[in-house]
């Protein structure tokens, strides 16, 4: 077989096994529906920057209107979103999450970390920001104080910068918003340590990502590879693993290495046999 | 080995073992083709006994013959033993590791070692399989489908009879590795894939499937096991898990299956055809093509067993649409063979006779499949006797006429002795009458509503199920005269020539039976494989 064909037939072997065995896109960032037609994939979603800081001196207004720099509340692990309060889409139903979670995880909220919420919506004011404050703490039924979630407001260049930061991109459509849905953990000191994809959050991660924040330990890219095995299955609350979705791996795997073996090795032939 | 094989034929060659020691530690493939053809055949009519009894037990509406749960026994047993122990190693294993490497030019299959080892995998989970008729507590009774959630709460022999078919799932993979390292390892110098015959591209096509398919199945049999065992919960709804998991998992493999058993009989009838009508084949590259074709999409279709398993509609329409795509490679080898005997110098053997009896059939049991991957008719169908009808006229009509034919075929070249054609003709008439009248009125029965795996039946179904038990007689007579008369052969048959068949592929250019190492020297080929003579002439 001549040998560019064995390249062709090996990249061909390559691309089915990649495209059939990657991960599932269910629980990755995913803009809005609306009116995505004329939105490039690269224009909304995450471009993860694990490792990086944040710019920990930017000045935000808080509810109440006053100026308060991000470094003054990011003193403990904090869990940040963004969002802006007109929202009609995942918005929601991610900061309901946010709720729910706080409510079922073992760490507490207030002492052992702080959720911060910035509006990228530069038409969003104090006077919303506070009353959506209102709202979300009466969500959570354990002992909270107002300062333990914030609902930040700013001019649209500096929520840009943040989330630039974070690597969240997201883009005006009309009135509204394509956004990807996704938390990110800061530690104290403003280290990008994890992203939690989707509007559901598993308590035990929940935990899990505060402890390293504090720590400020970032999740290596490792981490891409157990959600891959592993998934969370909402009607059970717990994690399953993908017992079906290694096993496939690891067959199309095994059975791409054997015909890659195969194509360049060629066929026996008493030149190499001799060899041999 | 140094000394002149060309004297000794492998049936009585004695290595460093004689007797039966030497065909049980015999690494040669055509020893290692014969002891995989003898204990198919055993189990085969263990199979059709069971079969028997069950046809038997239709007789009468409300019988007294066996109890319920036995009937549900001895179709599972049918079931396991005709699709594990036969038509899934069927053409593959017996004229696979017989012909491919005379085929292509080689002195044995790239592993010997692993062959055997395969064999023994074979015969380990049939053994298994057997056992768990004989122990626990009874037989297995879920179908040989093994359906969760009811194979993991059955107080039968479960976790044993699956254990089997574990383990003879080893066999198939290891088979598929071998064949395909063959293929690509072993050709003769000159044979490039597309100068290669069509039974070793229909082998290489079911090698991949059983290498990507079959660890499905192992994963799914080793699940119901732990279910079984320790009630992990995978598939029982009670404890979080989902029966639908396990009816995807085991069509994943199991549709995938059913071409794993289909392709090496196409690829002997791409073999028979060009033989007996003197002619090359027509469509050399579409015929090679669609048993690729078919080993890709047959593995994209197989949640067309569950359309009323509560699937999304998106998921029904999409496998319902996939299934008729299928249908195409399939058209594509049939209306090809049938144009390579157009103006032929057609020679009507028993081989020919039986391949065209594989097209007849085939072709019924293909479409019956058509209509069944449409949904709005497959919701009728589903669970009767149109099932059952369908898929014997594509396992026993399909793999089974194929295998005789491909047995009739390659006989001479096996044994190196000729048998009686005119038994072979009468057998094929009983066969092609008992098969028809048997699985034909199945097929009429579905349509009027008879539900499949019932003990009992309605009298409005009487007529049909006497008609199916009468089939099934003048059916087991032609299978105890085709088999007879060749058993007769092999011991007092005529000595067959080299060639009888006038072919021309490499198998026909060595002794009958072949010497131990098939060729004194490797042939070079510069041609492609269907080359006749008399064509040229003409």
């Amino acid at each position: 077989m001549p040998r560019f064909t064995r390249y062709w037939m090996s990249l061909l072997l390559f691309a089915l096994t990649v495209s059939v065995g990657r991960p599932s896109t269910a629980k990755t960032p995913q803009p809005a529906p609306a009116a995505s037609a004329d939105v490039k994939p690269e224009e909304v979603g995450i471009d993860e920057q694990l490792g990086k800081f944040i710019p920990l001196d930017t000045v935000l207004r808080d509810e109440d209107g006053h100026d308060v720099a991000l470094r003054s509340l990011i003193d403990r692990p904090t869990v940040l979103t963004l969002n802006y309060f007109r929202c009609a889409g995942i918005c929601s139903p991610q900061l309901n999450g946010v709720a729910e979670t706080v409510n079922r995880t073992l760490a507490k909220i207030g002492e052992q970390y702080r959720i911060i919420t910035i509006s990228f919506d530069e038409r969003d004011t104090p006077d919303i920001a506070k009353r959506k404050r209102t709202n979300y703490l009466q969500e959570i039924r354990r002992p909270v104080s107002p300062n333990d979630w914030r609902f930040l407001t700013s001019d649209s260049v500096t929520s840009k910068k943040i989330a630039d930061s974070v690597g969240f991109k997201f883009k005006r459509v009309g009135d509204d918003f394509l956004h990807p849905g996704a938390l990110m953990f800061l530690s104290p000191k403003g280290l990008v340590t994890r992203y939690m994809y989707g509007i559901t959050y598993v308590p035990a991660d929940w935990e899990m990502a505060v402890q390293e924040a504090a720590r400020g330990e970032v999740q290596p890219t490792i981490n891409k590879w157990l959600k891959f095995c592993f998934s969370y299955d909402p009607s059970g609350r717990r994690v399953a693993l993908n017992v079906t979705r290694i096993a496939g791996t690891v067959v199309l795997g095994a059975a791409m290495i054997f015909a890659i073996v195969l194509i360049f090795k060629g066929r026996r032939t008493p030149q190499n046999e001799r060899k041999a | 080995m140094s000394t002149s094989t060309a004297e000794s034929n492998y049936l009585e060659y004695e290595g460093r073992h004689s007797g039966l020691l030497g065909w049980l530690l015999s690494t040669d493939h055509k020893r290692v083709a014969i002891l995989y053809l003898v204990s198919m055949v055993t189990f085969f009519f263990a199979g059709v006994s069971a079969g028997f009894v069950m046809r038997l037990v239709q007789l009468t509406p409300f019988h007294k013959l066996i109890t319920a749960q036995t009937y549900n026994a001895l179709f599972t047993f049918h079931g396991v033993v005709m699709i594990f122990l036969f038509v899934i190693p069927g053409l593959n294993a017996v004229f696979g590791n017989f012909i491919l490497p005379i085929i292509i030019g080689a002195k044995d299959v790239a592993f010997p070692r692993l062959n055997l080892a395969s064999w023994y995998f074979f015969i380990g989970g049939a053994l298994i399989a057997v056992t768990a008729l004989f122990t626990g507590n009874g037989p297995p009774d879920t179908g040989w489908s093994f359906y969760a959630p009811f194979s993991i709460k059955s107080g039968t022999n479960v976790s044993l009879g699956v254990f089997a078919a574990f383990i003879l799932g080893f066999s198939s993979m290891l088979t598929g590795i071998n064949f395909v390292t063959t293929i690509h390892r072993l050709r003769a110098p000159g044979m490039t894939f597309f100068k290669m015959p069509l039974f070793p591209w229909a082998l290489y096509a079911t090698s991949w499937m059983q290498i990507l398919a079959t660890p499905v199945l192992a994963v799914t049999l080793v699940l119901v096991i732990l279910e079984r065992a320790f009630g992990i919960g995978v598939f029982d709804p009670a404890k979080g898990g989902d029966p639908v998991l396990y009816q995807h998992m085991f069509w994943m493999y199991s549709h995938p299956a059913v071409y794993i058993m289909i392709l090496p009989a196409m690829g002997a009838i791409s073999e028979i055809l060009p033989t007996f009508s003197q002619r090359t084949i027509f469509g050399y590259k579409a015929i090679a093509g669609s048993s690729i074709a078919i080993a890709g999409f047959g593995s994209l279709v197989w949640a067309h067993h569950m359309f009323t398993s509560g699937m999304s509609a998106f998921g029904n329409i999409l496998f319902s649409f996939l299934t008729m795509v299928v249908a195409v490679p399939s058209a594509i080898k049939v209306f090809n063979w049938i144009a390579t005997l157009y103006k032929g110098s057609v020679n009507f053997q028993p081989p020919l006779l039986y391949a065209l009896s594989f097209i007849f059939l085939f072709s019924i049991g293909g479409m019956t499949g058509v209509w069944q991957g449409a949904l709005a008719l497959d919701v009728h169908l589903h669970d009767t006797y149109f099932i059952v009808g369908h898929f014997h006229y594509v396992m026993f009509g399909g793999t089974g006429f194929a295998f005789f034919a491909a047995l009739l075929y390659w006989f001479p070249k096996m044994f190196g002795k000729m048998y009686s054609n005119t038994a072979a003709y009468v057998a094929w008439f009983f066969l092609f009458i008992g098969f028809n009248g048997l699985y034909f009125t199945m097929l009429v029965l579905g349509m009027q509503g008879m539900p499949r795996r019932y003990y009992a039946h309605l009298p409005q179904y009487h007529l049909g199920h006497v008609i199916a038990t009468v089939g099934s007689w003048v059916l087991i007579l032609g299978l105890l005269l085709f088999f007879g008369s060749l058993l007769y052969a092999v011991f007092r048959g005529k000595k067959a020539s080299a060639n009888p068949w006038h072919g021309v592929t490499l198998e026909w250019t060595v002794p009958s039976p072949p010497p131990v190492e098939n060729f004194d020297e490797i042939p070079e080929v510069s041609q492609g494989p269907y080359h006749f003579p008399s064509e040229v002439a003409l």
